[in-house]
C-alpha cells in the first residue's frame, strides 16, 4: 500500500493544480447559491435579506414557464437524439471509404461548422432560409410557396433541431471515426471466414465494439437536456415563435439578466443543475444496470 | 536528480505559483493614496467605461486628458480612475457588491436604488445647494421631474446627468423624397394616405411597403395615429395609472395593421427582422416608408444616401391621426444615469465644481475661452470622456436647433455660440453643398427644408403630446418581469397582424397579460406613484 502510494506520489501531485482550480472556480462559488433565496442587494451582498421560496414562486408562477419547459425539453432531446445518430451512422459509412484524401476531407468539411459561432451561424441562415433565399428558391422550382422556416411557430424548433444537429455532428464524428480505429481487425478477418458479409460485420462488430463511446456520449449530453441552445435560439428567434421556439435560458434572459435580477437567475440555474444533476445520475445508474457499461 | 524527483517539484512549484497567484490579487488592491501632495490638491477616485469613438490627442487616453489636466491646473483636483470597464454597469455591480466604491460614479436607476437602501451614498442636498452654479441649477428646473427622481425622502442622492432634451423625442413617419414626387403625391395628412401612398409605391416599385421590424418597436411609432400610446403608462378617466398598450385604442391600430399585412404594405417577413435587417432593406432601396426616431439621418440615412444618392433622401413628416390631425406624441422619462458619492467621501463640493465647469464649458466657453482650448475639450468626442463629471444642459439641443435654423436662414453665423451648434451648421451646409453622405445626420435632424427638430419643436411649442405618467425610477415589482411583459404583448400583437388571429384575440392577449403580472405591475405603479 506504502509503496503504491509513494509510486503513484508524482501524479497525485500533477492533480493538485487542476484540483485547486476546480476547487476556486466551481466549488467555491456554490457559496453564492444562498442568493437564490434572498433578494439580492449588490450594496448589502450576501447579507440581502431572505426571502425563502419567493424567487422561485415568482418564476414557477409566470403563465408562460410551463410552456419554456416543454420547448425546452422538446428542442433539446430530438437534438440529442439527433446528435447521437448522424454522427455514428456517418461515420460508419465515411468508415467504408477507402479512398484516405476523400474520407480526409469529408472529416474537415463537416467539422467546419463546429468552430463558427452562432452569431455568424444565425446571419448567414437567416439570410439562406429568407423568403428569397437559396431554400426558398430552390423549392420554388418545385412549386412550392416559399416557407418561413424561422417565423412558423409550427416549423421553428425544427429548423433548430436540424441545424444544431447539422453544425454539431462535425465532432461526434471524428469521435466515432476514433473509437473505429481502434477495433481490433483480426475480428473483422474471423467475421469474413465466418462468412459475414459488411451489413453483419457492422451489426454485430462494429456497433456492439461502438456502444461504450456511445453510451458516454449520451450520457455526457444527458446532462446538457435543460439547455436547448441559448446562443442559437437567441439569435434566431422573435416574438412570433415564442410560442415554440421559447426556451427556459432565452426565457430567463429576458425575465432576470437583461434587468441586473440576480437572484431570479441564480434561483433558475440553480433548478436547472438540480434537475441535470439528477438526470446524469440516473442515465449513468442506468446505463450500468442495464447495459453494463460503467464510464469510470 | 531522477525523472521523479523532477516531476515531484515541477508539480508543488506549480500548485505553489498558483496559490501566491491567488493572494496577490487579494493583496493588489491596496491603494497608495497621496492625497496630500503638498500643494493643497484634492484627490478623488472615480470609475468610468470606455468611450470607444472618442479620438485623443497621442499619449492621452480615458484616464489622462485634456479634462483632468484642466480639473488639476484650473480647480487644482486630482482625478483618479481607479478602473476602465466597457462591461461598466457589470464591473459596478461588482463593485458595489464587494464594498470596493470610488469617491464618485455614474449609476442607472436601479443601482441609485440599491445603494440609497444598502445606505452606501451620501446625501448631497447641502453641497448642491451650496456649490451648484446658477446654470447648474437652471438645468435641474428645466427638468425639476428629472431632479425629484434623484431624491429619496427630500434627500439628494443621485444628481442626475439629464439628457439633450424632449426635442429629440418626437417620432415621424420618413418618406422617400424621389419616389414620392416622381408619382407627384402630396404629404400625409391623415392614416389614409399613408396607406395610400405606400400602395402606389408598391405599384410601381414592387416589394412591400413599410419597413418594420419584429420588435413592434418602429410600428408602434404609428400607433399615436389612433390615439394610443403603447409602452407608456398613462392616466386613465379615473385618474389611475394604467398601461398604454393594453387600452382599447390600442385595438383599433391593430385591426388596421392586420389589414396592412394583407394587402402586402407591412414586410411580409418583418416578424423575423431585426433592426439591422429592416434597415438593410431601407439601404438597399427596396422601400419608401419607415416609421422612425428623428435620428433617421444618422442610421440608415448615412448609408441610404451613400448606396443609393443624394435623391433617395427620406424627409420626416408628423405622424398624421386617422381623422387628419397632427397626433399626440409620446414622451418618455430621459434620465437614466445618475452622479453618486460614496458615504464617507471627502469634498463633495471639488465634484459639484467640476460640473459647474462642465457646463460653463459646454454653455459659456464660446468667446470666453480660447477656439483652440475649446476644440481640445469638445470635439472629436472628447466632450464624452468625462464619465461621471458633466451634467448635460436638458434645453441643449432646443437652444442649438433655434441657433442653427436661424444662421442658415440669415447666412448669419453669430449666433452659433457653442461648439455643437458648428458642428451641426457646417454639416448642414456641408450637405447642402455636395450631399457628403456623413452629413446627412445633421443635415436631416436640423438643417433640412424638412428637418426633424423643426416638426419636433412645433409638437413641444404647442405641447401636442403626452407624458409618461412613469417619471423616475422604475418600481421594483414591475422590472421584477424584466421584459416578459411587454413579450406577451409583443407575441399577441404580431399574431394579430400576421392575421393567425382575429382581432378579437386582442382581449385575449391583454388577460393574459394582467394575469402574467400586469395587474401587479398596475397596482406598484400606483402605489409608487402615489395614486
Amino acid at each position: 500500500m506504502l509503496k503504491k502510494w509513494k509510486q503513484q506520489s508524482p501524479y497525485h501531485l500533477m492533480l493538485i493544480p487542476s484540483v485547486v482550480l476546480v476547487f476556486i472556480f466551481s466549488y467555491i462559488p456554490f457559496y453564492g447559491l444562498i442568493i437564490a433565496f434572498q433578494k439580492y442587494n449588490p450594496g448589502l451582498g450576501f447579507n440581502s435579506p431572505w426571502v425563502g421560496w419567493d424567487n422561485f414562486t415568482h418564476v414557477f408562477n409566470q403563465p408562460n414557464f410551463v410552456r419554456t419547459i416543454w420547448n425546452t425539453l422538446y428542442m433539446s432531446i430530438f437534438k440529442m437524439l439527433g446528435g447521437i445518430v448522424v454522427p455514428v451512422v456517418f461515420a460508419l459509412l465515411l468508415n467504408e471509404v477507402l479512398h484516405n484524401g476523400i474520407k480526409r476531407t469529408f472529416q474537415t468539411l463537416v467539422y467546419i461548422p463546429n468552430f463558427l459561432s452562432w452569431v455568424i451561424m444565425a446571419g448567414i441562415m437567416l439570410d439562406v432560409l429568407s423568403a428569397n433565399g437559396i431554400v426558398n428558391t430552390f423549392l420554388s422550382l418545385f412549386g412550392v410557396k416559399p416557407i418561413s422556416f424561422l417565423g412558423t411557430p409550427s416549423i421553428f424548433p425544427w429548423t433548430m433541431i436540424v441545424s444544431d444537429i447539422w453544425k454539431g455532428f462535425g465532432f461526434g464524428t471524428v469521435v466515432y471515426l476514433a473509437a473505429l480505429t481502434s477495433i481490433d481487425p483480426g475480428l473483422y478477418e474471423a467475421a469474413v471466414i465466418d462468412g459475414a458479409k459488411r451489413w453483419k460485420q457492422t451489426l454485430y462488430i462494429t456497433l456492439p465494439l461502438l456502444m461504450p463511446t456511445i453510451v458516454l456520449m449520451s450520457v455526457l449530453s444527458l446532462g446538457n437536456v435543460l439547455n436547448a441552445g441559448f446562443d442559437q435560439i437567441y439569435n434566431l428567434y422573435s416574438p412570433v415563435v415564442y410560442q415554440t421556439g421559447d426556451i427556459i435560458d432565452t426565457y430567463v434572459y429576458r425575465l432576470g439578466i437583461q434587468q441586473a435580477q440576480y437572484s431570479i437567475a441564480t434561483a433558475v440555474g440553480l433548478f436547472k443543475s438540480v434537475i441535470s444533476c439528477i438526470l446524469v445520475a440516473v442515465s449513468y445508474i442506468l446505463a450500468y444496470r442495464v447495459a453494463g457499461y460503467r464510464i469510470f | 536528480m531522477n525523472q521523479k524527483m523532477k516531476l515531484l517539484i515541477m508539480s508543488v512549484s506549480m500548485s505553489a505559483l498558483l496559490i501566491t497567484a491567488c493572494s496577490d490579487t487579494g493583496k493588489g488592491k491596496t491603494q497608495t493614496d497621496a492625497d496630500d501632495d503638498g500643494t493643497g490638491a484634492v484627490t478623488i477616485h472615480t470609475v468610468t467605461s470606455e468611450y470607444s469613438s472618442a479620438k485623443y490627442p497621442k499619449g492621452d487616453d480615458i484616464t489622462n486628458n485634456v479634462w483632468t489636466r484642466r480639473y488639476k491646473e484650473k480647480l487644482n483636483i486630482n482625478v483618479k480612475t481607479d478602473w476602465v470597464s466597457d462591461e461598466y454597469e457589470t464591473k459596478l455591480n461588482l463593485a458595489i457588491s464587494s464594498n470596493e466604491l470610488p469617491d464618485v460614479f455614474r449609476v442607472n436607476p436601479s443601482q441609485l436604488r440599491q445603494l440609497v437602501e444598502a445606505d452606501m451614498v451620501m446625501d448631497l442636498t447641502e453641497a448642491f445647494e451650496q456649490h451648484a452654479s446658477e446654470r447648474l441649477k437652471g438645468y435641474m428646473k428645466a427638468d425639476a421631474d428629472s431632479y425629484e427622481s434623484g431624491k429619496k425622502d427630500g434627500k439628494l442622492y443621485g444628481i442626475p446627468q439629464m439628457h439633450w432634451g424632449l426635442i429629440e423625442q418626437p417620432d415621424f413617419i420618413w418618406i422617400r423624397n424621389d419616389w414620392k414626387e416622381e408619382l407627384k403625391l402630396q404629404d400625409p395628412k391623415s392614416v389614409e394616405d399613408i396607406k395610400n401612398m405606400a400602395l402606389k409605391f408598391m405599384e410601381k416599385h414592387g416589394g412591400y411597403g413599410m419597413a418594420v421590424d419584429q420588435s413592434l418597436d418602429y410600428l408602434n411609432l404609428l400607433a399615436i395615429a389612433w390615439n394610443a400610446h403603447p409602452d407608456m403608462w398613462i392616466e386613465d378617466n379615473s385618474g389611475k395609472l394604467t398601461y398604454g398598450s393594453i387600452q382599447p385604442e390600442m385595438k383599433n391600430a391593430l385591426a388596421e395593421w392586420a389589414e396592412w399585412y394583407k394587402l402586402g404594405i407591412i414586410d411580409p417577413e418583418f416578424a423575423i427582422k431585426d433592426f439591422n435587417a429592416m434597415n438593410a432593406d431601407i439601404v438597399a432601396g427596396k422601400v419608401g416608408i419607415q416609421p422612425y426616431y428623428q435620428w433617421w439621418g444618422y442610421n440608415p440615412g448615412v448609408d441610404t444616401i451613400a448606396n443609393l444618392g443624394k435623391d433617395a433622401i427620406f424627409y420626416p413628416y408628423l405622424i398624421p391621426t386617422v381623422d387628419g390631425k397632427e397626433a399626440k406624441q409620446s414622451i418618455f422619462f430621459a434620465n437614466n444615469n445618475y452622479i453618486v458619492m460614496k458615504k464617507d467621501a471627502a469634498n463633495p463640493q471639488a465634484v459639484i465644481e467640476i460640473l459647474n465647469d462642465y457646463a460653463y464649458i459646454v454653455d459659456e466657453g464660446n468667446g470666453k475661452e480660447k477656439p483652440e482650448t475649446l476644440s481640445a475639450l469638445l470635439d472629436n468626442d472628447i466632450a464624452h470622456v468625462v464619465g461621471a463629471f458633466r451634467v448635460l444642459n436638458p434645453n441643449s439641443d432646443y437652444e442649438q436647433f433655434e441657433a442653427v435654423s436661424k444662421a442658415l436662414e440669415t447666412k448669419d453665423t453669430s449666433g452659433l455660440t457653442t461648439s455643437g451648434m458648428w458642428q451641426k451648421y457646417n454639416n448642414s451646409v456641408e450637405f447642402i453643398k455636395n450631399a457628403t453622405p456623413g452629413a446627412t445626420g445633421d443635415y436631416l435632424q436640423q438643417g433640412a427644408p424638412k428637418n426633424a427638430y423643426g416638426l419636433a419643436k412645433k409638437v413641444l411649442d404647442s405641447n401636442n403630446y403626452i407624458k409618461t405618467a412613469l417619471w423616475g425610477v422604475t418600481p421594483e415589482a414591475l422590472s421584477s418581469y424584466g421584459t416578459t411583459l411587454d413579450d406577451i404583448l409583443t407575441e399577441g400583437f404580431t399574431k394579430i397582424i400576421m392575421g393567425s388571429e382575429s382581432i378579437d384575440y386582442f382581449d385575449v392577449v391583454v388577460q393574459n397579460w394582467r394575469a402574467a403580472g400586469g395587474d401587479n405591475a398596475i397596482e406598484a405603479v400606483n402605489e409608487a406613484y402615489g395614486k
